[in-house]
């Protein structure tokens, strides 16, 4: 373990929201700033890892002498890794595409204020999701945890329409809530276990540590819009769409899995074999496949792109939440496949959402029905498409293949009703191949469709973003699997 | 030549095609010529490595390129005989659907059309199928799977404003995905039982799956099946072949029809014969695909009758096709344990028969391409009299169009008659196969009735007006278009007057995919003149030598000639008399949809108002009005509701506090002030 590395870490968020404050105050170049700032968080995040793969760094101190345990501290492992790299790079890739996409010639959405605003928050949130990620116990994984969900908050409602207010105050309140819950599973853990560490867990056993667990979960489940709290997210979509592609597909609903996931990582063995034996990883498994089931079953009456991308985004959230219950029968391949398809997916996601962003930039449309024969107009955004779809659907030899290769294989393995499950992840995996492949032919192809015929040829910053996200989508395998082969109980 | 780094420079050098050819697209001819020119060098790689592994005794094995721990996988490629054939297949006929695309797909006709939707996608799906025969793990197999048909998907959709292209490719990606999500769960139990994906390990989880025995063993097979046979356009899993087949150009769907559908049979052999042990679950198996092999022919080909869109016409074809091979692997597994000499003629006879499928069933497509670029049309009610301004083509097609319909001595001859053998012969111990290869037999016959229409309505007889109407337009295709159709014209004849040429591979091959078990081709195989005689122990055998047939046909067609030239008789080249009636032309020349109309009202009966709607299926579409309302049920939204509004009635309660009014926060100061003094002086 070492020491120093760790503490660099730290340097990220901190950067991050030194560069929010100065994206605030320089409206103007609000942009290169935060282009800048969160470009050399990145080479320096990625820079990091890869000096410390595949160690684990731990730097902690004494912070409040009032509060017993209160060490304050940074941990990053493999687990971490993964998740910084998804939050660093999908983030600068969203930043560079944000400059494109935020303007005047928006025909969706049309921007000519406000910019110091978005970026400001938007690195708030890069500097919160960081932290989130570099946590090292729970008390401190919380705050930061709070902190995304303000930012989800202003940067939902950043258009000021009555629409787009009302759905930031719903994903406030609905995380908030989670959240809640979330906070007294930490208290009840420190008031049992007198620690915030994650391992503290362990300590626990019986009805505590089902309460805990059933706590945590609602977190979880809010933020990454689970069970009854899916709402929130479909009607986020009011977000531009940058945002929607990192908030609310790449990052911030994947602090809910990351959380699932760490604590299941920091399991041992007597406390999967408890929580197994008192049902919560039935809960979860349950409460993972009604919500696949349920946001698939959406998908046929779902007109407007980004809310189907939403719904999606829920289905791949369920299955990373299945994988993650999986582990907890001792099946470890699910468990990495959950967490590799946390990278697949946000790769496939965020590129699927910023194509949409940029056919609606274009052609001022978001809608299906509006939509036919715009591939012939834009032909890099179909590709983005088709590329995007197939990464999250699972098509070799795209990412998304690979975890969900995994997480079904796992799921076989782990006896009982395993096969069963693995046979409904793959109906599942097969329908939403086939309505996403059917949604990408009704839009870029076929006769043109007057929304599409009045695409403009127009140049924009956007392109940079999308190529950069297409190679992702194959590139991420090669540097996510070694790393999640790292991550063992 | 070593089999991965062979193998690797060939994947390279495709992959370089599909960036190389996406940079040139915009110069159309040049682009065509250059992926020509890389689809040859890959060709006479792919050919070489097949040759050396179909030449050495043991075929050649890869070794592990690099291992993916995570997966267990152990990303090898390897080659043997089984491969090889396949490899061969590919090899030749990627070449030739290069070669005929340099004239076809830069034609005027598909002007409109970006060539970087083309060639880049052509690669890719060369790619995928080279990856398949090569692989040597699961895991592998199914990444290549899946990247062929992801290709071959957007070659389907190539003319992408066009619907019925787009829901045609929609099907076949959904239907062959389907299967695709069967094959993984089969190759994951597989990885489970064995700890590994590649095809050692998998051969040892098979049999311990198979010995488990029971309804589980019998579903595993099923996945197996279903996800093989779904890709070889199996009816009815086949069912999106007759619609993503005509859609896509023709050089592809010369692809699609003459290799892809058959890496699905490459699956059923690297499955149930490489891999699987002998088991007698194995031969009930082979029972169920001789069945659907029997089923497919039946009723693809009695479908391709009523047809007279050219290429679906070929497209149902393809599925009555595989039927016969299919039915030729069938009997080979059903015997595999009780008679290995049946079982090898099965064998052998299925691949053989696949390989000529190939070659005819290729250049019947190249064909339907080169009528369809000079008349602008696939409809054969629209075409006619074009063997006069298209000889060569025209020639070809009576080539192809006889090896299918199974005349010697062309090559379909030579299959089908090994077929017919062992269906007999199996017939005598389970008389189900009797019943099979009478059917095959018959369907023989309705492929030649079907040809005669297809030959006849496109090639002889008058001109339609579309025809006359095109005048000089209509002439022979380019040289390359040409080249390519000659190619496998001289294919399908010489694999039928010298069968050797094919079979001998096949059975090496076979005898290396399960040593010692097939009788050595000198006990199976002997006779005189080149032919094939197959001995099935005592006093069952039987001949066939193309030769000598060959010899008498062309006597038998001198003497005719020589008696007509002697004769000098006049000939005499009138209109045809209508009984003076005025008519258009159309109305008084044989018309494809004029064939065969008797059987096909025979077909589809009308009965009251219904009508059958003949020998295939119509699936009907599915409209569940009750979906809709249902997604009510999902929406929590009242519980959100329910909170917001409680909150907001306690936020106005609290907000009636403050009045605004200056006197009432007077008023509060000076109640909190008598409260504070009250509680100071109590606690005190």
């Amino acid at each position: 373990m070492e020491t120093s590395s760790a503490a660099t870490f730290a340097l990220i968020p901190l950067i991050c929201v030194i560069g929010a404050i100065a994206a605030a105050a320089l409206q103007k170049i609000s942009h290169w700033v935060s282009t800048a700032v969160v470009g050399f968080c990145a080479v320096l995040g990625l820079y990091e890892i890869s000096a410390l793969y595949p160690g684990t760094a731990v730097f902690e101190w004494q912070a409040l002498p009032w509060l017993p345990a209160g060490r304050l501290g940074f941990r990053v492992d493999p687990l971490s890794s993964i998740m910084l790299i998804v939050v660093l790079v999908i983030g600068f890739f969203v930043v560079l595409f944000s400059k494109g996409y935020l303007n005047a010639g928006n025909r969706d959405h049309p921007t000519r204020t406000g910019q110091g605003r978005y970026y400001f928050w938007l690195l708030l949130f890069i500097a919160a999701m960081s932290g989130v990620v570099i946590a090292s116990n729970l008390l401190q994984l919380f705050i930061f945890w709070e902190i995304t969900t303000l930012c989800s908050w202003a940067l939902i409602s950043f258009y000021d329409t009555p629409k787009s207010l009302r759905a930031g105050y719903k994903a406030l309140l609905m995380t908030h809530i989670g959240g809640l819950f979330l906070m007294t599973g930490i208290v009840l853990l420190y008031v049992r276990t007198h620690s915030f560490d994650f391992t503290a867990l362990n300590q626990l056993e019986g009805k505590p540590l089902t309460i805990f667990f059933l706590l945590a979960l609602m977190g979880g489940w809010a933020k990454a819009a689970q069970g009854p709290f899916y709402t929130w997210l479909p009607d986020a979509m009011e977000a531009p769409t940058p945002i929607s592609a990192y908030l609310h597909a790449a990052a911030m609903v994947k602090a809910g899995i990351y959380l699932i996931a760490r604590l299941v990582l920091s399991c041992s063995e007597a406390t999967r074999a408890g929580l197994v034996a008192s049902g919560v990883g039935t809960v979860m498994i349950v409460v993972a496949m009604a919500t696949l089931f349920m946001a698939l079953y959406l998908f046929f009456f779902q007109d407007e792109l980004k809310k189907l991308l939403a719904l999606s985004t829920i289905t791949h959230l369920a299955y990373m939440l299945a994988g993650c219950a999986i582990a907890l029968w001792g099946s470890w391949a699910a468990f990495q496949g959950a967490v590799l398809h946390l990278a697949a997916h946000a790769a496939g996601k965020g590129l699927l959402f910023l194509s949409v962003g940029a056919l609606a930039y274009f052609s001022g449309s978001k809608r299906i029905s509006e939509l036919s024969g715009a591939g012939s107009k834009l032909p890099l955004v179909a590709v983005g498409f088709f590329v995007g779809a197939f990464t999250v659907t699972g098509v070799p030899p795209f990412a998304g293949f690979f975890s969900k290769l995994m997480i079904i294989g796992g799921a076989f393995s782990m006896g009982g009703f395993g096969p069963w499950l693995g046979v409904l992840l793959l109906i599942e995996s097969v329908i939403a191949f086939a309505w996403f492949l059917w949604i990408g032919q009704k839009v870029f192809f076929g006769k043109l469709s007057p929304a599409a015929a009045a695409i403009g040829t127009s140049s924009g910053s956007m392109w940079t973003t999308l190529v950069a996200l297409i190679i992702l989508c194959f590139a991420i395998t090669l540097v996510a699997l070694p790393m999640v082969h790292q991550l063992q109980p | 030549m070593e089999v991965t780094a062979t193998v690797l420079w060939i994947m390279a050098l495709l992959l370089f095609g599909s960036v190389a050819s996406a940079v040139t697209a915009k110069r159309r001819s040049a682009c065509a010529k250059l992926s020509f020119a890389i689809t040859t060098v890959a060709s006479v790689l792919m050919a070489g490595l097949a040759a050396q592994a179909l030449l050495s005794p043991s075929g050649s094995l890869g070794g592990s390129l690099f291992r993916i721990p995570i997966l267990e996988s152990e990303a090898a490629f390897g080659l043997d005989g089984l491969g090889a054939i396949f490899l061969l297949i590919i090899a030749v006929l990627g070449f030739v659907a290069a070669l005929y695309s340099i004239g076809y797909i830069t034609h005027p006709h598909y002007a409109g059309e970006s060539l970087a939707r083309y060639y880049p996608f052509f690669f890719v799906f060369l790619l995928g199928m080279v990856g398949v025969t090569v692989a040597w793990d699961l895991f592998i197999f199914l990444v290549f799977w899946e990247v062929m048909t992801l290709a071959s998907y957007f070659l389907v959709i190539f003319e992408r404003e066009n619907r019925t292209s787009l829901r045609a490719g929609f099907k076949y990606f959904v239907m062959t995905h389907i299967a695709t999500a069967c094959l993984i769960a089969a190759f994951v139990i597989l990885r489970l039982k064995g700890d590994s994906f590649g095809f050692a390990a998998a051969r040892g989880a098979l049999s311990e799956i198979l010995s488990g025995g029971g309804i589980l063993a019998h579903g595993f097979l099923l996945l197996l099946f279903v996800g093989f046979a779904t890709k070889a356009a199996i009816f009815p899993l086949g069912d999106w072949l007759p619609d993503a087949h005509p859609a896509a150009p023709s050089p592809i769907s010369c692809l699609l029809s003459g290799v892809m559908i058959k890496i699905g049979v490459y699956g059923i052999l690297r499955t149930f014969l490489w891999i699987a042990p002998s088991h007698p679950m194995i031969s009930t198996w082979g029972g169920v695909i001789a069945f659907f092999g029997a089923l497919s022919l039946f009723v693809g080909t009695m479908e391709a009758l009523a047809q007279h869109d050219a290429k679906r016409l070929l497209a149902f074809h393809s599925m009555g096709q595989m039927g016969y091979i299919f039915l030729g692997v069938g009997i080979g597994l059903a015997f595999l344990r009780v008679s290995p000499a049946l079982s090898a003629i099965g064998f052998i006879g299925g691949i053989y028969h696949l390989v000529n499928h190939a070659c005819f069933k290729g250049l019947l497509f190249l064909n339907a391409g080169s009528t369809l670029l000079r008349t602008g049309t696939r409809e054969l009610d629209r075409m006619g009299g074009l063997s006069r301004m298209m000889p060569l083509t025209a020639v070809t097609a009576v080539i192809a169009s006889f090896a299918i319909a199974g005349i010697p001595p062309l090559n379909g001859f030579g299959s089908k008659w090994m077929l017919y053998q062992v269906s007999l012969f199996s017939g005598l111990q389970a008389p189900v196969y009797l019943l099979y290869g009478i059917a095959a037999i018959f369907i023989s016959a309705v492929t030649l009735a079907s040809f005669i229409k297809f030959l006849g309505a496109s090639y002889f007889g008058q001109p339609s007006t579309n025809v006359s109407a095109r005048g000089d337009g209509i002439c022979e295709v380019p040289a390359s278009m040409q080249a390519a159709q000659v190619i496998l014209a001289i294919a399908c004849v010489l694999f039928g007057v010298l069968p050797f040429l094919v079979v001998g591979p096949i059975h090496q091959a076979l005898s290396a995919a399960r040593p010692g078990l097939f009788p050595e081709a000198s006990l199976l195989f002997s006779g005189p003149l080149a032919g094939i005689n197959i001995q099935l122990g005592e006093g069952i055998s039987s001949i066939w030598s193309p030769l000598p047939i060959l010899l008498g046909l062309i006597v038998c067609l001198l003497i005719p000639f020589f008696i007509y030239r002697a004769s000098g008789a006049s000939v005499r080249k009138v209109t045809p008399w209508v009984c003076g009636e005025v008519h258009r032309p159309d109305e008084v020349r044989y018309q494809a949809s004029g064939f065969y109309l008797t059987f096909r009202s025979l077909a589809a009966p009308v009965v009251g108002r219904a009508r059958a709607a003949g020998f295939y299926p119509r699936w009907p579409s599915i409209r569940a009005r009750w979906l809709a309302p249902v997604r009510t049920v999902f929406n929590f939204d009242f519980i959100y509701d329910v909170i917001v509004s409680a909150l907001m009635k306690s936020i106005g309660w609290v907000s009636r506090v403050h009045s605004g009014y200056p006197q009432v926060y007077v008023l509060y100061m000076a109640a909190g002030l008598v409260v504070a003094v009250v509680l100071l002086y109590t606690l005190h």
